[in-house]
């Protein structure tokens, strides 16, 4: 048998980060992880739950006093509630992970339009078990939540919600509301109790907590930020903008009937702002000096403009030689943001490999 | 260092241009040494601190012998006695697989894959080494394929078939050289969505048994958890297969992460394998010399844990961060990690540091 005559044979300088940053220490982890849920995420989920009630206000009064003004009011709701779940839709984690809850709020990707035939079924069968409440949450995740309900308050016939009596096509859209009510109550409940996910997630190391060690809870954070501009950069971008103009497909654009594929991505972007600004992720370096905190402060900021200066629909945005040249600048930015991430912040706060790399498959 | 330096700007786009040399090592005389006094060898894919993916050839004593450039990342590496080859896989969703001669003497042959498929990181030979199977995404149907690749003529394809489910990941032969296991991990994914897993909840991983000469299916296997992908594999002696699982749920849930499949006797997971150590993802799997024993790798739980392959009894845990790739040597283990260390599981001797970073496996080649 072969033996190990082990020794260090190489400096070790280039793998790991710059030597004059320090990885974080547990006191600095656990207020990170404390004030991200507290200031970040109960938050967002509470933001959610208000627009949820709101929207379901808003459907329910489309559905008794039918007509162009609660229509607006209805879609109006709508487009507040899916920028509400924008800004926490890519934290994959804890209760929303549980009972399809992720899914069911919204289905995305939809590759092959599951949503849109399972939703048109629905409506050209009258199917009655979409206004049941109880009988919508037993049926496919894809006609119970935000996707479905686009579609039948901006989609092809939704003019007939702002014209006649109740409808079947309102009360489905009233029942998925009442869904959306159900789950936001449950994550914000789940959140929000003293011995629930909320004390889960502080105090990484606790045996009562989901990481078992600091690592775990940085790495936690870290996927949430890489795979969330990820998302946004190949699933929701890259769904619509492809290599040149004619292979384009603006109906794939998430949202594209309500005009909320931008503002949706720019409050998924924000959220990962809001983990470094308001949770403190910028601050869980120290010596940062090379200033990874602020390259990654300054492509967050250039993401975030050059979204909001998509100032048109989809469609003709990815028409407009100026516009288009802007989605195609923001995916390089977003590719520019995930590499700071994913590598340089990575590399300082521990992760000597970066954080991509243990998702070896 | 083996490395050669002209290398080292090698343009990856070389690759899909097919063009020149591209084994990087010029083996020095102590590295032409040890490689032919080595009848034990290991291979991984790696990457480099300059951001290189390369795959590399190391001595039963973790001495660097030799490292062939990657277009991108690779995942797996597999190896053919007869012909002294290994093939590299691309990680998924990549379009690669280069094969190479361990001794270096031939040029690596790129294999790219066939149109409207991607490699999902694994492959294996035939037991005569006349055939190469690899695991392949039909991505506009979605349904996962094994590849057939003739390796005494240039690897052309020769067809594929079904994997009999979603996404498959490592494939290996059992012991009886007929019979190729899938683990169907479940997980839809589509090139123009990246490597984003599209089908969370709807996704029903398998494992399935085919017959490698007709493609039939022989027996096929889910688990009561949807969730849980079924992802690698290692052959028993008595001709089933141990597997490892990645949950795909709420991190406040751990189900069991490995569990054992024999023919004709169904599929278990053990339950002691329900373990928060594992951080819900288990990496690599490799059986011991006497098959009594398993070590099961897990890159985000930190650890490396040794069952008992007859009843999934845990042995042992020892903490490995990163840990990566294991594989048998001796009557142990040897370890690698994405942190570039290298372990003998169970043995006192020091740990090794190497300048690279180790992907998920760690391959045996006995030549």
């Amino acid at each position: 048998m072969k033996h190990f005559v082990f020794a260090i044979v190489i400096s070790l300088g280039a793998l790991n980060a710059p030597s004059a940053i320090a990885a974080p220490d547990a006191k600095m982890i656990s207020w990170v992880m404390e004030t991200t849920v507290d200031q970040v995420i109960i938050p967002a989920y509470e933001n959610f739950d208000q627009a949820v009630r709101q929207l379901k206000q808003q459907t329910t009064s489309l559905c008794q006093s039918p007509g162009k003004p609660s229509l607006t009011d209805a879609r109006n709701a709508f487009s507040k509630t899916v920028i509400a779940w924008g800004g926490i839709e890519f934290l994959r984690s804890g209760p929303v992970m549980k009972n399809n809850r992720l899914e069911r709020v919204l289905f995305y990707p939809d590759r092959k339009s599951t949503g849109l035939k399972q939703v048109q079924r629905v409506l050209a069968n009258e199917d009655a078990s979409a206004t049941s409440i109880e009988r919508l949450k037993k049926k496919s995740v894809a006609v119970q939540g935000l996707g479905a309900l686009e579609f039948l308050l901006f989609g092809t016939g939704s003019d007939v919600l702002s014209a006649t009596g109740e409808t079947f096509r309102c009360k489905f859209a009233d029942t998925i509301a009442t869904n959306l009510q159900d789950i936001s109550a449950e994550l914000v409940n789940a959140w929000k109790a003293e011995d629930g996910v909320k004390a889960q997630w502080k105090n990484p190391g606790n045996p009562n907590s989901v990481f078992r060690t600091d690592l775990e809870a940085v790495n936690e954070l870290l996927g949430t930020a890489v795979h969330g501009l990820e998302a946004v950069r190949d699933i929701r971008l890259g769904a619509f903008l492809r290599k040149a103009p004619p292979s384009d497909r603006p109906k794939s654009a998430l949202l594209w009937r309500s005009n909320n594929t931008i503002p949706a991505m720019i409050a998924n972007v924000e959220m990962v702002a809001k983990l470094f600004e308001t949770g403190g992720m910028d601050e869980m370096i120290s010596n940062d000096e090379f200033g990874v905190i602020n390259s990654i402060k300054f492509e967050l900021t250039q993401v975030l403009s050059v979204l909001r200066a998509i100032d048109k629909p989809i469609n003709l945005a990815l028409k407009d030689a100026d516009q288009r040249k802007k989605l195609e600048y923001l995916k390089l930015a977003l590719g520019f943001l995930l590499k700071r991430i994913d590598t340089e912040y990575a590399n300082a706060a521990g992760l000597a490999s970066g954080f991509s790399f243990s998702d070896g498959d | 260092m083996l490395i050669n330096s002209r290398y080292e700007l090698m343009d990856r786009r070389l690759f899909v241009a097919g063009a020149g040399s591209l084994f990087l090592s010029t083996l020095n005389g102590q590295a032409a040494e040890n490689l032919d006094k080595s009848e034990l060898l290991f291979a991984s894919c790696i990457k480099r601190s300059d951001g290189r993916f390369n795959a590399v050839i190391l001595n039963g004593d973790a001495d660097l012998i030799a490292e062939v450039a990657l277009p991108e990342r690779g995942h797996a590496v597999v190896f053919d006695a007869n012909s002294n080859r290994a093939v590299a896989f691309a990680r998924r969703p990549g379009n690669f697989a280069l094969v190479f001669s361990v001794d270096g003497y031939e040029p690596p042959r790129n294999i790219v894959a066939e149109e409207g498929r991607h490699f999902y990181g694994h492959g294996v030979f035939s037991p005569k080494g006349d055939l190469l199977f690899a695991s392949e995404n039909d991505f506009e149907t979605s349904t996962g394929k094994i590849g057939i690749y003739d390796a005494t003529n240039q690897f052309k394809r020769l067809g594929e078939f079904d994997s009999y489910g979603i996404g498959p990941h490592e494939i290996l032969l059992l012991n009886d050289g007929k019979t190729l296991a899938i683990a169907n991990g479940g997980i839809e994914t589509h090139p123009d969505f990246g490597r984003a897993k599209l089908n969370l909840s709807t996704m029903k991983p398998s494992l399935a048994f085919i017959d490698i000469k007709t493609g039939d299916l022989i027996e096929k296997h889910t688990l009561d958890l949807n969730r849980l992908s079924i992802r690698h594999l290692a052959a028993t002696h008595s001709g089933g297969v141990i597997f490892g699982c990645q949950f795909q749920g709420s991190k406040s849930d751990t189900p069991p992460l490995v569990g054992r499949s024999d023919l004709g006797k169904g599929i278990s997971l053990w339950p002691l394998t329900a373990d928060k150590s594992f951080a819900n993802y288990t990496g690599s799997l490799a059986t011991s010399k006497d098959g009594a024993h398993v070590a099961v790798s897990s890159p985000k739980g930190g650890v490396v844990k040794i069952f008992k392959t007859k009843n999934g009894q845990a042995v042992k845990t020892f903490k490995m961060a990163g840990s990566a790739g294991v594989a048998r040597i001796g009557g142990g283990f040897i370890a690698s990690s994405e942190r570039g260390m290298v372990k003998a599981i169970g043995d006192n001797k020091p740990d090794r540091q190497m300048p690279f970073l180790f992907d998920n496996h760690l391959t045996r080649m006995v030549r």
